[in-house]
């Protein structure tokens, strides 16, 4: 090998490690530029499509944050929550999730040392002032908080405006005139309750409504574990009520042979004229384009003395994880619960945020009086039964609601199931 | 002098194993998917059983046979597994017949031969999700296609809430499992039959034998063996059944059709590791009995006959 043989080799290998530094160079200039920290976010506690919406509206907006968005979660809670609790123990999860639900979910979360303590950020930023303390102390542990309640929920039913208007119905105020409603639709040849049970959860829900009308607060102190479920007297006559819809023929017929989708599809088609739903069913209704409108009201109390009006509370909540970096983490947080944000996705897609905000007039009517009353009775919302009973309780408790409805069981041997299946489960782990 | 074939020390001359590499090489990926994605899994589901574990905490706890002791006092584990049983009694029975006696009818005809193995085999390619979906339709008590063509041919007493009655989820659920698994069955029977020499038929013509003879006297007898695979193969897919039940009833209505992969999917979703992996040690022990037993069986008595 000659010289000219090396000269013609250092020269492509000089050309090669300067084309090599140039593309290096020119491939950390923008981030060198920008001095952006990336947040991982793999959702921000909406629709995917329109956390989507969000992320490239805060790009916009900032040059020091940059958001990455991963579509990784389903409609599956728990599905979800796997790979969460999978990704943050091996800090490859997100550095903000939003749309967390509360209870046992955050409370292993947070005794894992996975989410970041937000109490400093709370009164830093007045957080602190703009959330109701019963929603604050579903995300509150041991005094700290670790969470922020993002959305508010409460379950009422909605009613085929047109249907009540060609029947001459008015909106009922009381339970008794409440079941003059439902007879008055079954004469006519309609469903007055709209129940499809097969897919689970809706059991659970609707269950937990009938008790918390008529047995108010003490249905909290069963969830809780603090009284048992035998002894509570006044969740008998919610669930004999919630048992006459069945049996006095104001529910669609096979409630536990059709699911929730089914069963909306009833009340689209116009052959059930209420259901009982939360706030979720305003998108649910606008995709589905019934030809009629829908009006809302709260399912009269069983007992007018219960101190609970209605079943909802916080429809998630956001997190920050422990490994997140600090600042960018807040700054996504301050601007996802800013008032503007907030009152945007109310707008747009009738979410009603946890923390106060001024309810808009110029939102379609649903919206506004939905979002409106469960603002105006926020102090009056019994939580969902998954924020006190773990996964697997209410996961039986869907199944012995189901026995009661197909009337495998009395309500007083619904309760007895429940102590039982409770109890077991607190015994055992 | 006769020459000494081998001295002290001398290797004798002879045939000598050789290890060739090259095929262990060849079945290496394959090897390493199988430790990794089936028996990993499979060990480390045992290993779990033993501990609590949240999938979130860093630490363990050890717990022995705790788990194994609430799973086997747990009267819902049990309801789930005599539900798995009666899946099982049925699935060896009617998408294992239905299997043979499509595979003896495409076999027999003379035309369309094609067509009907495609058109009986399609739904045993579609996705399980699918197939639950479709059926969940069908069942639908008063928009779905069963009532409403029992009423159309005058048989509007026999509408039945097919899902909505506990008596009748589980058999429900097994109607669509059959409608997606007895292509399968058919097929295994369809190579099988085509083995057996159509010598043996012709000879049995010749004597005069009926169509019951040949089948009972002739085919059942030569695909012996393909019976032992089709039969182990239901034991496998009927005791882990999930996807069908989850779709169509998610287990109820109050646990009517509750099987043991619905208990364990149940656990899981509240994140009791331990509890899960216990309930499903038990259901793999329990077909690893009834599928090794069945096997052996079979094998005894094809030895001693």
């Amino acid at each position: 090998m000659n010289t000219s043989h090396f000269r013609s080799i250092f020269q492509f290998l000089t050309v090669a490690a300067l084309a090599i530094l140039l593309a290096g160079a020119l491939s950390l200039s923008p981030a060198l530029a920008q001095d952006s920290t990336d947040i991982l976010v793999w959702g921000l506690g909406y629709a995917s499509n329109y956390d989507e919406l969000l992320v490239e509206r805060f790009n916009e907006a900032h040059d020091d944050v940059n958001i990455v968005f991963e579509d990784v979660l389903t409609g599956e809670i728990s599905e979800n929550n796997q790979k969460l609790r999978v990704a943050m123990q091996n800090e490859a999860g997100p550095d903000v999730l939003g749309g967390l639900d509360v209870g046992a979910n955050l409370r292993a979360l947070v005794a894992t040392g996975q989410v970041r303590d937000l109490t400093e950020f709370y009164r830093e930023s007045g957080l602190i002032e703009r959330i109701p303390d019963n929603l604050l102390s579903q995300v509150t542990i041991e005094g700290r908080i670790y969470a922020i309640p993002q959305n508010l929920e409460s379950v009422g039913i909605f009613y085929n405006k047109d249907a009540f208007a060609e029947l001459e119905l008015e909106t009922p105020a009381t339970f008794e005139e409440y079941i003059d409603v439902l007879e008055a639709v079954k004469d006519a040849g309609h469903y007055g309750y709209t129940m499809g049970l097969a897919g689970g959860w809706p059991s659970a829900l609707m269950a937990s409504m009938f008790m918390y009308s008529s047995a108010g607060s003490e249905y909290i102190d069963v969830l809780s574990g603090t009284q048992p479920w035998p002894d509570c007297d006044n969740c008998l006559d919610g669930l004999d009520a919630f048992q006459g819809m069945v049996a006095n023929g104001y529910a669609n017929p096979d409630p536990l042979g059709i699911d929730y989708d089914q069963s909306l599809d009833l009340f689209y088609q116009g052959q059930s004229i209420m259901v009982l739903n939360g706030p979720w069913f305003i998108n649910d209704a606008n995709l589905a384009e019934p030809d009629f409108e829908i009006g809302f009201f709260y399912l009269p109390a069983v007992n007018p003395a219960t101190d609970i009006k209605t079943l909802g509370g916080i429809g998630g909540s956001i997190i920050i994880a422990e490994y997140a970096p600090v600042d960018a983490a807040f700054k996504v947080v301050e601007w996802l619960t800013s008032e503007e944000i907030a009152v945007q996705a109310l707008r747009d897609i009738a979410v009603l945020p946890a923390f106060s905000i001024d309810v808009p007039e110029d939102i379609p009517p649903l919206y506004y009086q939905i979002a409106s009353e469960t603002a105006a009775n926020v102090d009056k919302i019994g939580f969902w039964p998954v924020t006190y009973l773990a996964p697997k309780v209410f996961g039986d408790m869907n199944q012995i609601v189901q026995g009661m409805i197909g009337g495998m069981l009395t309500p007083e041997e619904f309760l007895d199931e429940m102590q039982a299946t409770h109890s077991a489960y607190l015994a055992e782990s | 002098m006769a020459q000494a074939l081998s001295s002290p020390g001398q290797r004798r001359p002879g045939p000598r194993f050789r290890l060739d590499p090259m095929p262990y090489l060849f079945i290496l990926p394959a090897v390493l998917i199988y430790v990794v994605f089936n028996l990993g899994p499979v060990v480390a589901s045992f290993f779990f059983s033993f501990f609590k574990w949240d999938l979130l905490s860093p630490t363990t706890e050890f717990t022995g046979f705790d788990h194994y002791t609430f799973i086997l006092n747990d009267d819902r584990f049990w309801n789930a597994l005599g539900h798995n049983f009666i899946f099982l009694g049925l699935a060896v029975v009617i998408p294992v017949s239905m299997g043979l006696f499509l595979a003896v009818f495409i076999y027999e005809i003379r035309r369309g031969r094609v067509v009907f193995r495609a058109a009986l085999f399609l739904p045993a390619i579609f996705s399980g999700v699918v197939i639950a979906y479709v059926w969940k339709w069908i069942y639908h008590s008063f928009a779905g296609v069963l009532n409403a063509v029992l009423e159309a041919v005058g048989l509007g007493a026999f509408t039945q809430l097919w899902l909505g009655d506990p008596n009748l989820a589980l058999y429900s659920t097994f109607v669509a499992y059959t409608w997606a698994s007895f292509g399968y069955s058919m097929v295994i029977f369809l190579a099988g039959l085509q083995d057996i020499s159509t010598d043996i038929f012709d000879a049995a013509r010749v004597d005069g034998a009926n169509f019951w003879q040949k089948l009972f006297y002739i085919t059942i007898p030569c695909l012996y063996d393909v019976f032992t695979f089709v039969i182990t193969l239901r034991i496998f897919t009927a005791m882990g059944v999930f996807g069908v039940i989850y779709i169509l009833t998610g287990g109820g209505p109050f646990y009517a059709s509750d099987v043991i992969d619905i208990y364990v999917f149940r656990m899981i979703g509240n994140f009791e590791m331990g509890w899960a992996t216990a309930a499903a040690t038990v259901n793999a022990v329990i077909v690893v009995i009834l599928s090794t037993g069945f096997i052996k069986y079979r094998e005894w008595r094809s030895w001693s006959s």
